[in-house]
């Protein structure tokens, strides 16, 4: 307890650093490869990109990245272990903080696809189990977070399927595409804003205090929906045939007509990003200025305070600004296979799984979900070629992430722990 | 800081865009047949060897595209096609080129003169050949299309009636052949004539006509090729 009291501010300051820290370097690598499938099919510039995500990503990580926030800060470590020693939980949520980013940037460095959700919950568990013991961990809670990143993008992968295949069966294969393309569009678009706020809303939002039954959600996101399938509209309506584009690949006009539904799902994907991947950065966070703002006590029920939930959308914005614009621009180029009827199949299915784990509280990888999503395009025969070598160097950075990440955690828990006791 | 993007490296280089081009190239060769039969019955020496150069040009390029291709082609490709399927693909390809490039040498052989009775004929089956390849590099032009549409509906259905015109055609061309062999030969049987063709002329003549029936031939193989891909 003393520690506490004596160092308090020091921690406070500390978690605030690695915190911004880790959500600046979100929002410098990461935002990158969520906002991939949207920047590579060429449906929008870096620039707009950069916006879209600026924009996005923060409310994404204000109104719904508080489920996730939450199993980061508790979910993981049982708190009932921790019981008079309020300390082990600060450095231990400091070290994951520094370690992940330390991981992350060695990473990044290297070129390895790594996930931010993979180093901080492997730096978590690799805190608790080297400094507190094997019953630390809510093993339970690890398991469902193990199994969401084998199945969200296999979720990714069925649901971008499903899109795919619905766009052919009534455009692609129709009589006459590019009519069928602008009648279809705007339901299309209805169903980004429609799913995308369906699932944040379900069931209300607990840390903004926004409580809404089955029915009051299903009503708030149908407005929602039909708002943005009218702003669909209007956009999908200044399409115009293009015939001389059309003689050398028929279906030029049709994808026309995607391109700007494009935008819709890019800002689905930024805010499922925010949504998702802040928590990574701010709930470790969250579980120091608890700890400290209690005096000591390692509140399980503690509310979460909404300037940590600002703080991580800042830092995000930041790094987006800072670094993000540069890594954005490497995939600026556009990737002349991902067309915006397969890049908005794509975006769409992994925008509504990012979503839907951030709902149910699951720190799920962005990332790995895009490619599954794209995998299942590729998968209706849909994609000329993909390169399968990317599939086994995410396992293969899965399989070093985990172990990295848990045994730098316990190295700079240790240098905490001998530092300050 | 080196980056790269899971999502652009996840995108392998498309084998079927540097496919149409190949198929493109063996085109561009194929339709200067009629200018080569055409000098070769005036017999215009300085012009047959122009039209020669013409047609043995695009051959080497396509010949370096198709190189290029295998070798970007990793395994760990997952494409709509089978890797085989491609390669069957270009090889067929690659036979049309050949075939082509095996007439453009035949004057070579020998100072050719076609005879003047059989021109009008000679010339037609040279365009039918030469249509027949065109309908081929269409089909193969749509691929891109049919990987859009997931090889199913109107445009599979599209690309199998344009097959079903490659094998009209092919086989129209094909019906000229023996035709075309009987008038060459008759007056052979003909001995008492004293005007019989020399005979390197009728060799190469010989030759010229069932290369141009081999060709409309290849072309076909395409469709036969596709054709499976499609109905998969």
């Amino acid at each position: 307890m003393e520690i506490i009291t004596e160092w308090g501010s020091v921690f406070l300051i500390l978690a605030i650093v690695f915190g911004l820290y880790m959500t600046w370097g979100i929002g410098a690598n990461d935002v990158a490869n969520a906002m991939g499938t949207s920047v590579g099919s060429g449906a929008i510039t870096v620039r707009q990109a950069i916006l879209i995500a600026a924009i996005c990503e923060f409310i994404g990580a204000f109104v719904a990245g508080g489920d996730v926030t939450e199993t980061i800060r508790n979910g993981i470590i049982d708190a009932e272990t921790l019981n008079g020693q309020p300390e082990l939980l600060v450095y231990g949520m400091l070290a994951s903080l520094l370690a992940a980013g330390v991981w992350l940037m060695i990473a990044s460095a290297r070129g390895w696809p790594v996930s931010t959700t993979h180093s901080i919950v492997g730096a978590i568990v690799g805190f608790a189990v080297a400094g507190i013991g094997l019953h630390a961990v809510h093993w339970e809670t690890i398991g469902q977070i193990v199994a969401s990143w084998v199945i969200s993008p296999l979720l990714g992968g069925l649901a971008a399927l499903l899109i795919m295949l619905s766009i052919r069966h009534l455009i692609l294969n129709a009589e006459n595409p590019f009519r069928q393309a602008k009648r279809w569009g705007p339901v299309y678009v209805f169903l980004v804003g429609w799913i995308v706020s369906l699932v944040s809303l379900f069931k209300g939002l607990k840390h903004l205090d926004l409580h809404l039954t089955t029915t009051e959600s299903l009503i708030a996101a149908t407005v929602f929906g039909l708002v943005t399938g009218l702003i669909g509209k209007v956009l999908i309506n200044r399409v115009k045939l293009d015939e001389k584009a059309d003689r050398a690949f028929h279906f030029a006009s049709v994808e026309k007509v995607f391109t700007p539904m494009m935008i819709f799902t890019a800002c689905a994907m930024a805010f499922a990003h925010g949504s998702n991947d802040v928590a990574n950065g701010i709930g470790p966070m969250a579980a120091v200025v608890s700890v400290i703002q209690s005096g000591g006590a390692v509140a399980q029920k503690a509310q979460l305070p909404l300037w940590i939930l600002l703080l991580g959308g800042i830092g995000i914005v930041v790094g987006l600004a800072t670094l993000g614009y540069r890594v954005m621009q490497t995939i600026g180029t556009k990737i002349t296979e991902l067309t915006p009827t397969r890049g908005f199949s794509a975006t769409l299915a992994a925008a509504a799984v990012v979503v839907l784990a951030s709902k149910t509280g699951l720190p799920v990888s962005t990332t790995h979900i895009a490619v599954g999503a794209v995998m299942g395009v590729g998968l209706s025969r849909g994609i000329a070629a993909l390169d399968l070598r990317v599939i086994g160097n995410i396992v293969v950075s899965w399989l070093i992430t985990l172990p990295a990440g848990a045994v730098l955690a316990a190295a700079f828990f240790y240098l905490f722990k001998f530092s300050f006791s | 800081m080196k980056t790269t993007n899971p999502i652009a490296a996840l995108f392998g280089r498309s084998p079927f865009g540097p496919t149409q081009e190949h198929m493109r190239l063996v085109q561009s060769a194929v339709v200067q047949l009629p200018a080569l039969v055409e000098a070769l019955g005036t017999a215009d020496a300085s012009d047959i060897t122009s039209r020669q150069d013409a047609i043995r040009a695009p051959v080497p390029q396509a010949s370096a595209l198709a190189r290029e291709i295998r070798l970007h082609l990793p395994r760990s490709l997952f494409m709509p096609v089978d890797r085989r399927d491609l390669l069957e693909l270009l090889d067929r390809q690659e036979w049309i080129g050949r075939e082509v490039r095996a007439i453009a040498d035949l004057p070579l052989q020998h100072a050719m003169r076609l005879p003047t009775e059989l021109h009008t004929a000679l010339l037609n089956l040279t365009r039918s050949a030469t249509a027949t390849c065109q309908q081929a590099t269409a089909i193969v032009d749509e691929i891109d299309e049919l990987i859009e549409t997931g090889f199913r509906g109107p445009e599979a259905t599209r690309v199998e009636t344009m097959i079903q015109t490659l094998d009209r055609l092919a086989g129209e061309t094909d019906a000229q052949v023996p035709a075309l062999a009987r008038d060459l030969f008759t007056p052979i049987d003909d001995a008492s004539q004293g005007d019989a063709l020399p005979h390197a002329t009728l060799q190469l003549t010989h030759q010229l006509v069932r290369a141009l029936g081999a060709l409309a031939n290849r072309a076909a193989r395409i469709g036969d090729h596709l054709l499976p891909l499609i109905a998969r």
